[in-house]
């Protein structure tokens, strides 16, 4: 009888809850910002120190205690704050960096991909369905205007006070003065035109997706911004798949991803070189991202998108370092200052 | 239990046919592919849904009554939304869906919508787990599920009208009319039309959260009409014909909408040529599927035909031996912006199978099939197939099956633009079963278990700017299944209960994917424990029921990082017939997840709170 009023008190102790420690999370500043499966809500951030080289995983919702919502498509950096942009979900996040902690979310935005700061306490945020660019005012996510704008328009950045923004649909490059809203440029680039960045020299570079169903291969091409003219057209190969632009940390090389594998390219080069800067065989990378401290390439593989996806971190040559766990489809890298 | 309740029907309605003195062999039926399974499907243990589970249960659809029922695993996008089912742990792409031998399935991209056929139209539905290629062709690696018509009914008018109502704007209408005439020949002809509609505004709960919901923009209406026509000219020679058409709308949260027309129908004839037992059919299945999503400007419109033709002959050589040779042909072809042009599959092909019965009394049996499909620009494996079923001890059968199987790339996956794999390999598996079944005292008993292998699983992967199909894992699967049922007699009425479990294990055991994190892990969405158990109480003109269910945790992600909790769902079904002069009233009220529980059945798609759905039907039957 005295070992089954032991045995009693063994059990019910041990269905006690116990709390269980939360777990640590490394104050990194290497945001991965991981998709999450289609309709599935499963987007999170995983956070990389990449001085004591720990990653903490799902930090967004240890922090809130949800997951951003339903495919997280990209960051950004405004007065201190992060703005995440879930797309499927038709939101935006503002978290404290340190923290990740929620301090404003607004949902009812139609597919939104990418916002920039123009200043003056207003944004600019893109869209895949919505066939217009939303202004936004910053403080509290108000859409001030909406500027028609047909098709996909994905990356815009700022230039010389004028919103650039590449549209996928028209393969053009249109000029946004935001002190009136009105379009005062464009430029004539290629199909599924997507990623821009702006080199050493003060250019503008332009990766075009191309176009299946128009037979359309990608193309890089590199814009003046002042004159507006194409100086550079480098082609891909034919049936060739090009994705994510970036730049080396001195901006004097372009990197991105040409079938899955990692291609560079000289910002004075007009021709693709025959090899890849890093190839991993049975890998597809599916995002890149360079840390623009210490020149690091991370690259992020997707496995067959219903699992955690793996990120290779490679030095500025293109040389393995090392490999982490990331979370579902690594989508984005986002660095914040050191 | 239903299957003894069934083989009893089966027995009832054949009995005057084998009494006639020219009927020595058998009754000529309707249903080939039912009528090959049952005379060559040796050493499966098919589980039967009749009338009575079928047009039990409101307005459900196929996909509500095999969940309430524990069958299989099923996948629901929401009430009104897509549903799909898969057996035996594998893919619903591998579970083939048979109306009067027509695949039901989406030649697109192969998984058939359960949401959209109402129980209420079926005859009668058998659900075989587990390999069945050289049987049934392709996309049997994880069953078949095959719904048949009504069976013959005695002589006369019967008419049964029936309407209800649900919660959040359900509401529907149904008529079933039969006539069926004996004489020198024997006729019938059934016609049954249905209409549900439903705003569709269930409550629900997120995990996790308290704050009850609303579900907006999903509201749906569903239209369908049957007809069935059986002549039988002489006891030698029988004619069917089925026709079936259908649409169902459905709006998708937030800002799309699906609309499925469809059209069906089947020609088939059974008879004695001397020797020989001829069974012939054709038919012809045309689907469209509308889908627009005004956020994304899509407007699209795919059309999709199948044609089903067969021609089978059997014969028996003595008394323990029989042989079936069989010639089919299957047609599909799609119509869509977003497939090549060139997409068309044509697949002769042809079946022979061999049934042996041996034993003093006859009690054992064994049957070999072997089949081979000639699909245009792929190759289709030769698929064996065989089986033994007897008993070993007294009251205790056992039944045991091995057989290979295949399932050919969807269109989807061959022409999809961008990025369809014309040189896909099919997937092909290997699977083998033994179970047994007796009663123990007053408890009737069924075991199975099963195991297998599945090379060439298909992923989309994206390769270049976009995705595309590809040969890239190897499962393996393995699984237990019991089953126990026990009645009791009481002073009021009949009290029945069952009680089942299942065990599957289905795993990634090889991959082409690196560092895949799948490998050695459960397959995503098929649950390795489910348990189910029900009481069913029927006193005079009263019936209730009450089913309980338990599923497991289910992963979502192929790395098990990510999982559905587990839930318990409860229905109650509750009836009662009155008479009212000459004809029938049924009173009923449908209780699902009477325990108010929050649950998933696909992840970030919530499903609703308690429902109740009430309904009358009046039936009437003259000579």
């Amino acid at each position: 009888m005295n070992r089954m009023i032991f045995l009693l008190l063994i059990l019910s102790l041990s269905a006690c809850d116990r709390p269980s420690p939360e777990p640590e999370v490394e104050p990194g500043r290497v945001l991965i910002l991981n998709e999450g499966g289609f309709q599935q809500s499963t987007s999170s951030i995983s956070r990389y120190n990449d001085d004591t080289k720990v990653v903490s995983q799902d930090v967004f919702a240890a922090e809130n205690g949800y997951n951003p919502g339903d495919v997280l498509q990209s960051a950004t950096l405004i007065d201190g704050d992060l703005y995440l942009v879930v797309n499927n979900s038709g939101r935006i996040i503002v978290c404290d960096t340190d923290s990740l902690s929620e301090t404003r979310r607004v949902d009812g935005f139609t597919s939104p991909r990418y916002l920039v700061h123009a200043g003056n306490g207003v944004a600019y945020l893109s869209d895949l369905f919505g066939g217009s660019i939303s202004k936004i005012e910053v403080s509290t996510l108000d859409v001030l205007a909406s500027i028609p704008l047909m098709g996909w328009s994905e990356e815009m950045m700022m230039i010389d006070n004028r919103l650039w923004i590449a549209n996928q649909g028209a393969g053009k490059l249109y000029v946004l003065d935001p002190a009136t809203d009105s379009f005062v440029d464009s430029v004539e680039v290629g199909p599924g035109a997507a990623n821009l960045e702006l080199d050493a020299e003060g250019k503008v570079w332009v990766l075009c997706q191309g176009d299946f169903f128009t037979s359309a291969d990608p193309s890089l091409f590199r814009v003046d911004p002042m004159t507006r003219e194409v100086l550079t057209k480098v082609e891909f190969p034919s049936g060739a798949g090009a994705s994510d632009l970036c730049l080396t940390r001195a901006k004097d090389q372009l990197l991105f991803l040409q079938d899955g594998q990692l291609q560079q390219l000289a910002i004075s080069a007009s021709t693709l070189p025959p090899s890849r800067l890093f190839a991993s065989g049975s890998s597809f990378f599916y995002s890149l991202g360079v840390d623009p401290v210490s020149g690091e390439i991370y690259l992020g593989d997707a496995g067959d998108f219903v699992q955690r996806g793996n990120v290779f971190r490679l030095s500025p040559a293109g040389v393995p370092i090392d490999t982490f766990q990331a979370g579902i489809i690594p989508g984005e890298f986002f660095f914040l200052d050191k | 239990m239903k299957l003894l309740v069934n083989f009893l029907i089966f027995l009832f309605f054949a009995s005057p046919l084998y009494a006639q003195p020219d009927s020595l062999r058998q009754l000529p039926e309707v249903d080939i592919t039912a009528a090959r399974l049952s005379e060559f499907g040796v050493g499966y243990q098919p589980k039967v849904l009749d009338s009575l589970d079928l047009h039990g249960s409101g307005s459900s659809s196929l996909a509500d009554v095999l969940a309430k029922n524990g069958i299989g695993d099923l996948r629901f996008y929401g009430p009104g939304g897509l549903a799909s089912i898969s057996l035996h742990g594998g893919s619903a792409s591998q579970t083939s869906v048979l109306w009067e031998g027509i695949p039901l399935q989406s030649p697109m991209n192969g998984v058939a919508d359960l949401a959209q056929l109402p129980a209420p139209l079926l005859g009668r539905v058998s659900v075989l787990g587990g390999a069945s290629g050289a049987m049934m062709g392709n996309a049997t690696i994880g069953g078949v599920i095959h719904i048949s018509s009504d069976s013959w009914v005695k002589a006369g008018h019967h008419i049964e009208v029936n309407s209800g109502l649900g919660q959040y704007g359900l509401d529907w209408q149904g008529v079933n009319a039969k006539y069926s005439k004996y004489s020198t020949h024997r006729f019938q002809s059934s016609t049954k039309f249905i209409r549900r509609q439903s705003a569709n505004r269930f409550t629900y709960r997120e995990a996790g959260r308290e704050e009850v919901l609303t579900r907006q923009h999903s509201d749906f209406q569903q239209f369908g009409i049957m007809q069935q026509l059986m002549w039988k000219p002489s006891i030698r020679h029988q004619w069917s014909m089925n026709v079936w058409a259908g649409t169902f709308f459905r709006n998708l949260y937030p800002s799309a909408s699906q609309e499925d027309r469809f059209l069906r129908g089947s020609l088939s004839y059974a008879g004695w040529w001397g020797e020989w037992k001829i069974r012939g059919r054709s038919g012809l299945n045309l689907e469209d599927l509308h889908y627009a999503d005004l956020a994304s400007s899509l407007d699209v419109l795919h059309r999709t035909n199948g044609w089903f033709s067969e021609v089978a002959g059997r014969r028996e050589l003595n008394r323990r031996n029989s042989v079936e040779i069989s010639f089919q042909h299957m047609l599909t072809q799609a119509n869509s912006p977003q497939l090549d042009r060139t997409n068309r599959r044509s697949m002769p092909g042809v079946l022979v199978s061999w049934k042996r019965t041996w034993g003093d009394d006859m009690n054992w049996m064994t049957a070999c099939s072997v089949r081979k499909d000639w699909p245009t620009g792929e190759a289709a494996p030769f698929m064996p197939g065989a089986g033994l079923e007897g008993e070993i001890l007294p009251g205790v059968m056992m039944f045991a099956r091995m057989d290979r199987s295949f399932r050919l790339p969807t269109l989807n996956d061959r022409y999809w633009l961008p990025g369809g794999n014309p040189d896909l390999k099919p997937e092909t598996g290997v699977q083998g079963q033994l179970g047994f079944s007796g009663k123990l005292s007053r408890i009737t008993w069924r075991f199975n278990g099963y195991g297998g292998r599945t090379q060439n699983w298909i992923l989309w992967r994206p390769q270049g700017n976009f995705w595309t199909p590809l040969n890239v894992r190897e499962v393996e699967v393995m699984g237990a299944e019991v089953r126990l049922d026990r009645s009791w007699e009481l002073p009021l009425g009949l009290l029945e209960a069952d009680f089942s479990y299942t065990w599957n294990s289905s795993e990634a055991i090889k991959s082409d994917i690196a560092r895949d994190a799948a490998v050695g892990r459960q397959l995503i969405y098929v649950p390795r424990h489910k348990a189910s158990g029900s009481l069913t109480w029927s006193y005079l003109d009263w019936r209730m029921s009450y089913h309980h269910l338990w599923t497991g945790n289910r992963n979502i992600t192929s790395d098990g990082e990510y999982q559905l909790p587990s839930f318990f769902l409860a229905h109650l079904d509750l009836s009662t017939t009155i008479k009212i002069l000459r004809s029938d009233a049924t009173l009923h009220l449908n209780a699902d997840n009477l325990w108010n529980v929050s649950y998933q059945s696909v992840a970030g798609q919530p499903m609703p709170l308690r429902t109740l759905q009430v309904g009358i039907s009046f039936s009437l039957s003259t000579p």
